[in-house]
């Protein structure tokens, strides 16, 4: 297991009026080498839960493990450092996190901040952009004058340049073109089927929890509600209501076929659907 | 970050929280005017009156007394300053304690006193006015209260327009400097310990990216505002009206009689 949740809880500025509390007995794990997506509505405390991952908030109650590093609710952690660079975080928008005067110079931020030494941080530096598509003849320019899809790209080496183990990324996607969001989650497959990285990402888009992601989280004003592969998730109908989230279209499909006296197994791949839709046709 | 108590807006129920905001900034003008009329041969006394006048006020605003302390924190650094300045520079009075060639007067400590009690006094009156009113109220207030100097030229909407703005912004910016903050430490900046070049390069991390949204902010607004045909200087009416009522003109009141009182202890000692 990368990270083990165990009895935590966490609240927003305790004992003052704008109290708030964000997350409430919370246990749960998040397998390693897997891609975990935690959904929820705007609010759940989605983005509070990946927090703690990292260690940039700690919990009022329970204890935190991730990967070997602890976090207990009132004890001061230790080695935030070190934990950090294990797992790297990018936030929502991170393009926001861009400052330094050539692309390159700020990709290697977090790698001198983590004290690698200068050969180390050029292999990670040019691994990480290309990875990301970034092509060398913009690594001298600055990073502020580029598109936003590409801004978002060379945030988000700033972190892979860092060699986490486990990458947590917050809607990584949002605000990106169907193009633009389609090449980033292909990245993220490519981390993690290729380079074994444990990937958790949050999000809202039910189409990429169906197409990436192996095990579902789903919070709901501060518990979790849900949590299993993802077959089981877009099976569980009363929960896909209860919560309304709207289904997939190509389980949307399913189900419409189904009404008009389809029977057949739920299927993710669109392309083994309409073989096995042909069979049927054809009998 | 998200600690901060100075200058903070509390949403409570009380009877100072529904007080017209025009008639609690003049209230808090003739408290603070009433600080710096101390004077005369008992100030501490009429400090003290002062002092106990607005403890309970701030108990009638629902404020506790933990939250003024926190709000007067970042100050300290402010007093200790002031405390250092005015042991050095005073030379009067007679000779309290003496290390070496070094001496501190009498005159310099009662002087350091005065200072520290008027700043405390001043945090507690923004603190009470800030903290029982909504920041439109309160831009809505200055508005008002500057408009019979329109005449003379003074842009009382502009002013109150981009006081409302930049109150407005305020914590949006705490939030991106938050949001920034996190993603920097993530990238392993320690904004806490560390050494003094990676401080101030993990500040220039914050601060840039903190620029570039600021400006992309401005620019947005500037482009909604204009898209909704604002044009300043134009009259326009207003959805809330503000409304005098027999309760504020007590208060406005009860302050400046504060302002007298304070003033003739000061002097006579009434006690």
């Amino acid at each position: 297991m990368a990270v083990k949740f165990e009895k935590v809880g966490f609240e927003y500025s305790p004992n003052t009026p704008f109290a708030f509390e964000a997350l409430r007995n919370i246990n749960t794990q998040i397998p390693k080498g897997k891609f975990t997506a935690i959904v929820g509505a705007t609010g759940s405390g989605k983005s509070t839960l990946v927090q703690h991952l990292n260690g940039l908030l700690q919990p009022t109650t329970g204890k935190v493990t991730v990967l070997d590093h602890e976090l207990i609710a009132g004890e001061k952690p230790k080695g935030l450092k070190a934990l950090r660079q294990r797992v790297g975080l990018v936030f929502q928008f991170p393009e926001m996190q861009l400052f330094d005067d050539t692309i390159y110079k700020d990709v290697s931020f977090g790698p001198r901040n983590f004290g690698m030494n200068d050969n180390q941080i050029k292999v990670n530096v040019e691994n990480a952009l290309n990875l990301v598509g970034i092509d060398s003849e913009l690594w001298e320019r600055s990073p502020l004058n580029l598109s936003g899809g590409q801004k978002r790209r060379v945030a988000i080496a700033g972190v892979l340049a860092t060699e986490p183990d486990v990458i947590v990324l917050d809607e990584p996607t949002a605000g990106l073109d169907p193009q633009g969001a389609k090449d980033m989650m292909k990245l993220f497959e490519v981390l993690n089927k290729k380079l074994n990285k444990t990937i958790v990402m949050v999000t809202h888009d039910m189409e990429h929890v169906l197409n990436y992601a192996e095990h579902v989280i789903v919070l709901d004003h501060a518990e979790i509600v849900f949590e299993g592969n993802v077959k089981a998730f877009f099976a569980n109908r009363t929960l896909l209501d209860q919560l309304d989230i709207v289904k997939p279209m190509i389980l949307q499909l399913h189900d419409q076929l189904s009404d008009v006296g389809f029977e057949i197994p739920i299927e993710t791949d669109l392309e083994n659907l309409i073989q096995i839709l042909a069979k049927e046709v054809k009998r | 970050m998200k600690n901060i108590a100075l200058g903070r807006y509390l949403p409570l129920d009380s009877f100072v929280h529904k007080l017209d905001p025009r008639m609690k900034i003049m209230s808090m003008l003739f408290l603070m005017v009433a600080v710096f009329l101390v004077g005369g041969d008992y100030p501490f006394v009429a400090y003290g009156v002062l002092f106990a006048f607005l403890i309970i006020c701030t108990l009638a605003a629902k404020l506790t007394i933990k939250y003024v302390i926190k709000s007067m924190k970042p100050m300290i650094f402010m007093m200790v300053f002031l405390t250092i300045i005015n042991i050095f520079a005073y030379k009067t009075g007679t000779v309290i304690i003496s290390i070496g060639s070094f001496k501190i007067y009498s005159d310099a400590i009662i002087n350091t006193l005065f200072i520290v009690f008027r700043l405390m006094l001043m945090i507690m009156i923004t603190t009470l006015l800030t903290a029982t009113t909504a920041p439109l109220d309160l831009t809505l207030g200055i508005e008002d209260l500057l408009s019979p100097f329109k005449k003379i030229g003074v842009p009382s909407h502009e002013i109150a327009m981009m006081i409302s703005i930049a109150l407005r912004f305020i914590p949006t910016l705490i939030e991106d400097t938050q949001r920034i903050m996190n993603a920097q430490a993530s990238r392993g900046v320690d904004f806490e310990e560390g050494k003094l070049k990676e401080k101030i390069l993990g500040i220039v991390s914050l601060i840039i990216p903190l620029f570039v949204s600021a400006y992309h902010r401005a620019e947005d607004l500037a482009d909604a505002m204009e898209a909704r045909g604002y044009s300043p200087g134009k009259e326009r009416t207003r959805y809330k009206q503000l409304k005098v009522m027999p309760k504020d003109v007590i208060a406005l009141g009860v302050s400046i009689s504060m302002c007298f009182i304070v003033f003739y202890i000061g002097r006579y000692n009434a006690f």
